[in-house]
């Protein structure tokens, strides 16, 4: 016995245990010493059955506990908080159990705990959580918890407003299942290179499937959430909607590449001018003879005038480009067609050509009128001149409806055109491929202008000897 | 400096064509310059000739921007050719884009590129480095 009570004597303060103890009856307290610690009073001071109990923020919870163990005769535990005789604010656990003592009556008894230290962690722990989750809930981009496989563990609220999954929907399935699949190798490579610590994230740019079907271009932002061991438990991904921006990427490249290729046909038809203008000026000042002098001024005299010309239709596409758009208005197809075929009549009548013009009436876009008119009369007068010699011109125009766009064909029985020599510059600038005399080169090129300034696309296909197809394709009004 | 024997321009530009050639005869150049105002008229020419090597030029003076056939496409159909003569072909064009430089100096048959306007300089510059190798 005296051993184990050493024992005790020795664990006690070791364990950092308060042991105390009081008597119903008599009112009288015993506290060990890690109590008086805990408390922090001195070794003088009295404990009394009131004194106790003031030490506690909440004293009726400790006064209702102690009744309910007098009550029941069962032990109770909580954690406290309380303020020491020094003014300090502490966690406390207290236990308490009764037993009965025959020769000393009720005995209240029990032990104190300092656990100031693991509440004040648990309390940050509970608060970071509410953090994060308040973060994650509002969060104005996508959130998601990933497993380790794949699996959605949780989405937020704006991720399943963005990829269209309620957070139930998203549960039972993978990020592979919605990513697009040329997108999902680069994703899971860095994925692998997270998991061996390679990398401690990784950004990438991906595309998802919504669930109506259609793609959501985004920017992802991943990395892994380990436990106190270092073993990886779940991802934790950002996802941000960027198709708007990917959307305006996209057109704003290609306006870069319209523009540059401008630059670079502007570049070359007045270095084509300036270039011959010097070279003329240099010879008519070292030329004696009058004759050969008169012969080169003319010739500098037609180049300025041709300089002219092409600078005034430069002009004629930087305004395109410009104004096009303020200019729309609605247009049936079938009869603005029609209307413009017939501006043509004569022409159409002198080759002994015939022209139709087939599809739905009801069909409407948004055009500037005076390009319409610029579009189909090239297409059109094209048609005749490029007629095959040996039989009548037919020129069938059609339009039909597809889906949120109309296309329109006009198709010849002309001479046609060997599209593998010259189909990638059938739209540029001064390209002409039949050596007529008449052909500058401008038509195509203007109309695809016209075309592309609202909002269209021209594409031609064709065999020598057997006709061209022209084919328009633009959104309907 | 040694003279050359036929030389080649070909160039849809007839003012330039004008102009180059008279150059060309000004500073001596080749014994005679032939002119073709598109790739494909050249090629009709050379074809025939490439069984005789005397009557092919050593030097031809390319546009890039022609119709019919243009510079690109007269160099795709020159490499079939395969002469048994070396033609060393200058690219003269106005244009500036550096991917039709780059390009063109892909093809083992183009020398050099120079932008318009061509000077007697730059024809002089060519008559040497051709003499010299």
């Amino acid at each position: 016995m005296q051993t184990r009570l050493e024992l005790y004597q020795l664990v006690t303060p070791l364990a950092e245990l308060g042991i105390w103890e009081r008597n119903l009856s008599t009112g009288k307290v015993f506290w060990n010493e890690i109590i008086r610690q805990i408390l922090e009073v001195d070794e003088d001071f009295q404990p009394g059955s009131q004194t106790n109990i003031r030490f506690y923020k909440d004293t009726d919870r400790v006064q209702s506990m102690i009744e309910s163990v007098i009550e029941s005769g069962k032990p109770q535990q909580a954690e406290l908080e309380m303020v020491t005789a020094l003014g300090n604010a502490k966690w406390v656990k207290v236990r308490m159990h009764i037993r009965s003592n025959e020769g000393s009556g009720k005995l209240l008894y029990g032990t104190l705990e300092d656990v100031t230290a693991e509440v004040d962690a648990k309390l940050l722990l509970q608060e970071r959580e509410q953090r994060f989750s308040k973060a994650f809930n509002y969060a104005p981009i996508g959130m998601a918890l990933v497993s380790l496989k794949g699996e959605w563990l949780k989405a937020n609220p704006s991720l399943c407003g963005m990829l269209g999954y309620s957070e139930d929907e998203f549960m039972g399935r993978t990020f592979q299942e919605i990513t697009f699949p040329e997108d999902l190798e680069t994703d899971l490579e860095q994925m692998s290179h997270l998991l061996a610590r390679d990398i401690t994230n990784y950004s990438l740019e991906k595309r998802y499937y919504h669930k109506n079907g259609h793609i959501i271009w985004a920017l992802l932002n991943v990395s892994l959430v380990r436990d106190e061991r270092e073993n990886p438990l779940y991802f934790i991904s950002q996802i941000k909607d960027i198709t708007e921006q990917k959307k305006n990427t996209g057109i704003i490249e290609a306006q870069n590449g319209r523009l540059l290729n401008f630059a670079h046909i502007v570049s070359h038809n007045l270095r084509s001018h300036a270039g011959n203008i010097y070279m003329l000026a240099q010879m008519i000042l070292g030329e004696n003879d009058q004759a050969e002098k008169d012969v080169l001024t003319g010739m500098l005299a037609d180049n300025a005038d041709s300089l002219l010309n092409t600078l005034d239709e430069l002009n004629e596409i930087v305004k395109i480009n410009n104004e096009g758009t303020t200019h729309r208005q609605v247009i049936n197809l079938r009869k603005e067609i029609e209307r413009t075929a017939n501006i043509l009549a004569a022409s159409i009548r002198a080759e002994g050509a015939t022209v139709t013009v087939q599809g739905p009436e009801d069909i409407s876009i948004l055009f500037n009128p005076s390009y319409f008119e610029s579009v189909f009369i090239n297409l059109i007068s094209n048609s005749l001149k490029y007629r095959h010699p040996d039989r009548p011109p037919i020129i069938a125009i059609t339009v039909e409806d597809i889906a949120e766009k109309v296309q329109i064909t006009v198709a010849d029985n002309g001479i046609g055109l060997d599209m593998v020599l010259h189909g990638h510059k059938l739209f540029g600038m001064y390209k002409a491929f039949h050596g007529n005399a008449d052909a500058r080169g401008m038509g195509l090129f203007l109309i695809r202008n016209q075309i592309e300034a609202m909002g269209g696309s021209i594409t031609a296909h064709g065999n020598p000897g057997e006709g061209m197809t022209f084919t328009i394709e633009i959104n309907k009004a | 400096m040694e003279q050359l024997d036929t030389a080649y321009v070909i160039d849809d530009d007839k003012i330039f064509t004008y102009a180059l050639s008279r150059q060309m005869k000004l500073v001596n150049f080749s014994r005679s310059v032939m002119v073709f105002h598109n790739g494909l008229e050249a090629l009709k020419h050379l074809t025939p000739a490439m069984a005789s090597p005397e009557e092919l030029p050593s030097l031809i003076l390319l546009d890039l921007n022609m119709p019919v056939l243009d510079g690109w496409q007269f160099l795709d159909e020159f490499t079939k050719l395969r002469p048994n003569k070396k033609i060393r072909i200058y690219i003269v064009s106005s244009s500036i884009d550096p991917a039709d430089h780059e390009r063109a100096l892909r093809y083992e048959s183009v020398s050099n590129f120079y932008i318009k306007p061509i000077s007697k300089t730059n024809l002089l510059e060519i008559l040497s480095h051709m003499t010299l190798h």
